[in-house]
């Protein structure tokens, strides 16, 4: 149903999961947390969106399963990035921040 | 996702799909307690803080079917679940399918059947090399086309030798085959020289026919003992040589004789080589051996025309040059020659296997008719069955699409339920498919070119699959799109009443009438000829045929010389007709030029001695030469006077038989016995082979001997005694006490017993001839039959689904009549008046319809009118009683309902 709105913030989302994932592995509801916390709440990612997003990410072959020695919940799965992971989030980092420059600039001259 | 990822996916998913759930599940089961332990942690009770978790998850199960929906391999899995999801449905309804399933496989079947005879029969090439390059010539003019003769074959060779290879091919003989094993019947055709290079086959073994082969025998030759003639050409067919030789490749250069004439072997045609011509009366049967013809051409009359000519054209020559050049040499044919100038002569050069199925286009186009007509019904009847169908999957979609699904997702569904049943019905079909082809073989008269080439060949199985992809996708996307549209609240309504309801019903009510009105056509014809069939066969033929059997010789040995006396063949059928005579279980034996039925007659005329002097020109009678007691073999009483004996034949006693239709108009109202009749017989007396007149003593009158053909006026018949009329063809008949067929051993034993190389063949019953004369009509009525019977069917099934729908639809109604006092009698009284108007409606138009259309058939039928009131009568009746018995199950079923429930429904 809220196909088109996903479909929007689908790259966007991707990224931001890439880059919480960056540092260390998590699971699923910590990714949605921390996410949540750095945008100061206002990213609430729901896990009807995020595991879709977790799942095709695994397809794509840019997160995988993560083997941590202590988990928080026996069931719940930890993702780390890849090498591949890696590769594709400094690129779409560096295409989101031409983007955004490009419209800002946009934005900022009078017209 | 590259290539090589999305496989790795789509092999995971299949492989650990299990796992994959188990882990999902896992997963999101632990994101619902981790987030209900944090907010437990934030301060909220145990149980706010589950149902705040909850919120937040928004569902468990959705949350899968999200996930689910990203996973590589959706789309299988979804069509996997279809596929069983169709297949629990199949098996469920149980009877819609079984129904639907035979419609389609009726639908497929016919299609595929009728176009493999298309396919066989018109479209497929010929099987030789270019055959496009090959054409038939023939002789036009004002009485009808013809072959050519000799002379014109020869002139015409010659003119057109730059632009065409011609050849001809004359017509077939059983003869027989002696020397080096036993001797055999074998058809023989003499063709040109170079008639294998026509058709552009080669030899498969030795060599072909060369222009030196073909040796002109003067007349008489074989007769001459001082002068032999050399031995003539012969080649033969493959299947032949499997069969006699066992595929000996030391047969070229066997001496065998044809017909006592001396022929060396030398060469074999390739296996299933045959040579197609137009107009031929027999397309089965397989020539065994071709030989040259031996005469000389261009001394023979020029009105003498039996050469059916082939012709190649040279490469980079049309058709059209070759016409061309034809119509100048008739020219100068005409002008160079009476008998051509009075007629018109005109050579037409066409296409060989144009011509060769001019004729079987007409059959074939009937068939055509009859089959679009069943498919009509059958896919009537589908709709029909879809639309109640579809009106119940409403529900179900109204439901699902509020709940979430995709449209598509029920369209795929819906798709894949139509590509079951049409993925069955197209398998039951073929099965069908393959049952009619069989039948057609067997059925189809001879007569139509390659028929016994009809099979499953790749183009009938293409067009096959196709027809069933259109009838699938059909099938499929009209109530798929109908129905999963955006209507999704109306029909979760229990009982969709209103305007689109009630035209639907009407609709499917039409249906249904069209299909009963065409159904009525197709059952009327079959009901006629069904009827001229039988008074046919019952007609009083004036023989017996029961129990009695007949084969064929050929007494043309130079052993039994016609001329100048036949004695030597009297001699020969005497010694046959006793010996067999004392067979046991042999109550008569007769010899005889023409069994009544069989196709062969000969006629000359006759008069009385008062026609004699008043009539200018004599009637024609047929003359049967028969010998003593072939009347009783054959079972054709003697109304007065005596048969012929033994005495009669040695002494060449001038007697005659006539029969009652002959002694009728010869002399009316007297006693024919006794009066003298002119005759004609062949004789030799001064010099050539001509007719001869003769008195001869009428000693008996036999019964009539009906041809029972249709449209056939019988003609007078007149028996004489073999002696006066000794010819070289034979029948011979033995009329057994028991089963005939015993006897054709024995029979067989007794005539090689008098002659070594004569052997009879062709042994049938006379029961079996009257059986193919009437070949022609039982293949009409097999055909019409067919159709109109699986044409009844569908309407029968056509009804009995749309009753069943009604019923289902019309439960309130029913419940409130019940609940005001109506009994079950008063609920079948209304269904089964609702189902009567139905059929009444499709019959008085399907009657309408059949009195217009049967004159079509007038010509078929023996006896009968094209309007014949009994005939409809019965139709009418078996159709009101077929309506009646579909009408019954859901009569019943109404008749079921609880009121208290139907009201409830509401």
């Amino acid at each position: 149903m809220a196909r088109k709105r996903t479909e929007l913030l689908q790259g966007t989302l991707d990224l931001l999961i890439l880059k919480t994932l960056a540092p260390e592995p998590r699971h699923g509801l910590s990714i949605a947390r921390r996410i949540e916390q750095i945008t100061r709440g206002a990213l609430a990612v729901k896990p009807g969106s995020l595991f879709p997003a977790l799942y095709r990410l695994e397809q794509e072959g840019w997160i995988e399963e993560a083997a941590v020695p202590v988990k928080e919940h026996n069931r719940a799965r930890y993702y780390q990035l890849t090498s591949a992971g890696r590769k594709h989030l400094r690129a779409a980092t560096e295409k989101w921040e031409r983007a955004t420059t490009a419209v800002e600039l946009v934005l900022r001259t009078n017209s | 996702m590259s290539l090589l990822q999305k496989g790795k996916a789509l092999w995971a998913v299949v492989t650990r799909r299990s796992r994959q759930e188990e882990e999902l599940s896992g997963e999101i089961e632990a994101y619902l307690e981790l987030a209900a332990k944090e907010k437990q942690e934030q301060g909220m009770s145990a149980a706010e803080a589950w149902r705040e978790a909850r919120l937040e998850l928004g569902g468990v199960e959705q949350v899968k079917e999200q996930v689910r929906e990203v996973r590589a391999g959706r789309l299988l899995e979804e069509t996997w679940q279809d596929v069983v999801y169709g297949l629990r449905m199949l098996a469920k309804h149980r009877g819609f399918t079984a129904v639907a399933v035979l419609t389609l496989a009726l639908g497929v079947g016919a299609n595929t059947a009728l176009f493999s005879m298309v396919y066989s029969v018109l479209l497929r090439s010929l099987p030789y090399p270019d055959p496009e390059r090959l054409v038939f010539v023939l002789a036009d003019g004002k009485q009808g086309k013809k072959p050519l003769s000799p002379p014109d074959f020869v002139e015409f060779q010659e003119q057109v030798a730059s632009l065409a290879e011609v050849g001809y091919v004359r017509g077939q003989w059983m003869i027989y085959l002696t020397g080096d094993g036993q001797p055999e019947v074998v058809r023989m055709r003499p063709v040109a020289t170079n008639f294998l290079s026509v058709y552009g086959v080669q030899p498969y073994l030795g060599r072909a026919f060369q222009p030196e082969d073909d040796v002109v025998l003067p007349p008489g030759a074989t007769a001459n003992p001082e002068a032999p003639a050399p031995p003539g050409a012969a080649m033969i067919s493959y299947g032949f040589w499997q069969r006699r030789f066992g595929g000996d490749p030391n047969v070229i250069g066997k001496l065998i004789q044809l017909q006592f004439e001396p022929h060396r072997i030398i060469g074999v045609t390739p296996p299933n080589f045959r040579a197609f011509l137009p107009d031929q009366e027999d397309y089965i049967a397989d020539v065994q051996v071709w030989t040259t013809s031996g005469m000389n051409f261009r001394t023979m009359p020029r009105d003498a025309a039996f050469l059916r000519v082939i012709g190649r054209l040279k490469p980079g020559v049309t058709r059209e040059q070759l016409q061309e050049l034809a119509g100048r040499f008739s020219e100068r044919q005409r002008s160079a020659h009476t008998i051509h100038r009075e007629s018109g002569y005109e050579l037409r050069v066409v296409p060989l296997q144009d011509e060769l199925v001019a004729n079987a286009r007409t059959g074939v186009g009937v068939l055509f008719g009859a089959v679009i007509l069943v498919l009509l019904i059958a896919c009537t009847n589908l709709t029909n069955l879809l639309l109640a169908r579809g009106s119940s999957h409403r529900r179900e979609f109204a439901v699902r699409l509020a709940l979430g699904s995709s449209r598509m997702r029920l369209i795929r569904q819906v798709l894949v339920e139509s590509w079951l049943y049409a993925a069955l019905g197209t398998g039951a079909g073929l099965l069908l498919a393959v049952w009619l082809m069989r039948l057609l073989r067997e059925l189809t008269p001879r007569s139509v070119p390659r028929l016994d080439e009809i099979a499953l060949h790749g183009p009938v199985l293409a067009f096959s699959l196709g027809v069933s992809v259109l009838a699938a996708l059909l099938l499929g996307l009209l109530p798929a799109i109908r129905f999963s549209g955006v209507d999704a609240l109306a029909g979760l309504r229990e009982s969709g009443r209103g305007a689109g309801e009630l035209g639907r019903r009407r609709q499917s009510g039409w249906l249904v009438v069209s299909q009963v009105a065409l159904s009525v056509i197709l059952v009327a014809g079959t009901g006629l000829l069904l009827r001229s069939l039988v008074l046919l066969l019952g007609v009083d033929a004036g023989f017996q045929p029961d129990n009695v059997l007949t084969a064929e010789m050929t007494l043309s040995s130079p052993k039994y010389p016609r001329y100048p006396s036949a004695q030597a063949r009297v001699r020969f059928v005497r010694q046959v007709s006793e010996r067999i005579a004392q067979l046991p279980g042999v109550q008569a034996v007769g010899l005889g030029l023409v069994v009544p039925l069989s196709r062969q007659d000969t006629g000359h005329s006759y008069a009385s001695d008062a026609m004699a002097k008043s009539l200018a020109v004599y009637p024609p009678a047929k003359y049967r030469p028969i010998t003593p007691d072939f009347l009783r073999a054959v079972g054709t009483r003697l109304l007065a006077g005596r048969d012929f004996t033994w005495a009669d034949l040695e002494r060449e006693r001038l007697v005659v038989i006539v029969d009652e239709t002959l002694a009728r108009k010869a002399w009316p109202e007297e006693d024919p016995v006794g009066k003298s009749l002119r005759i004609e017989v062949w004789s030799t007396k001064g010099g050539a082979v001509h007719l001869e007149p003769l008195w001869a003593e009428v000693i008996g009158v036999a019964q009539n001997v009906r041809s029972g053909r249709l449209g056939r006026e019988d003609i007078e018949t007149l028996y004489l005694p073999y002696s006066l009329y000794a010819t070289a063809e034979l029948s011979v008949l033995v009329r057994a006490a028991g089963n005939p067929e015993a006897l054709i051993g024995p029979a067989n034993q007794e005539i090689l017993a008098v002659d070594r190389d004569m052997t009879a063949f062709n042994f049938r019953r006379m029961e079996s001839l009257v059986w193919d004369s009437v070949a022609p009509q039982r293949y009409s009525l097999t055909l019409l039959g067919a159709f109109g019977g699986s044409g009844l069917l569908l309407a029968a099934i056509g009804l009995y689904g749309v009753m069943r729908y009604s019923v289902v639809r019309r439960v309130n109604e029913i419940g409130v009549r019940m609940a005001l006092g109506a009994n079950p009698w008063d609920v079948i009284r209304l269904v089964l008046g609702q189902g009567i108007k139905l059929a009444a409606a499709g019959l008085l138009l399907g009657v309408a319809g059949a009195l217009a259309l049967t004159r079509w058939l007038e010509n078929q039928l023996y006896q009968v009118t094209a309007t014949d009131p009994l005939t409809f009568a019965v139709v009418v009746a078996l159709f009101l009683l077929v309506a009646l018995l579909a009408c019954y199950g859901p009569a019943r079923r109404a008749t079921k309902v609880d009121p208290v429930v139907a009201l409830r429904c509401e």
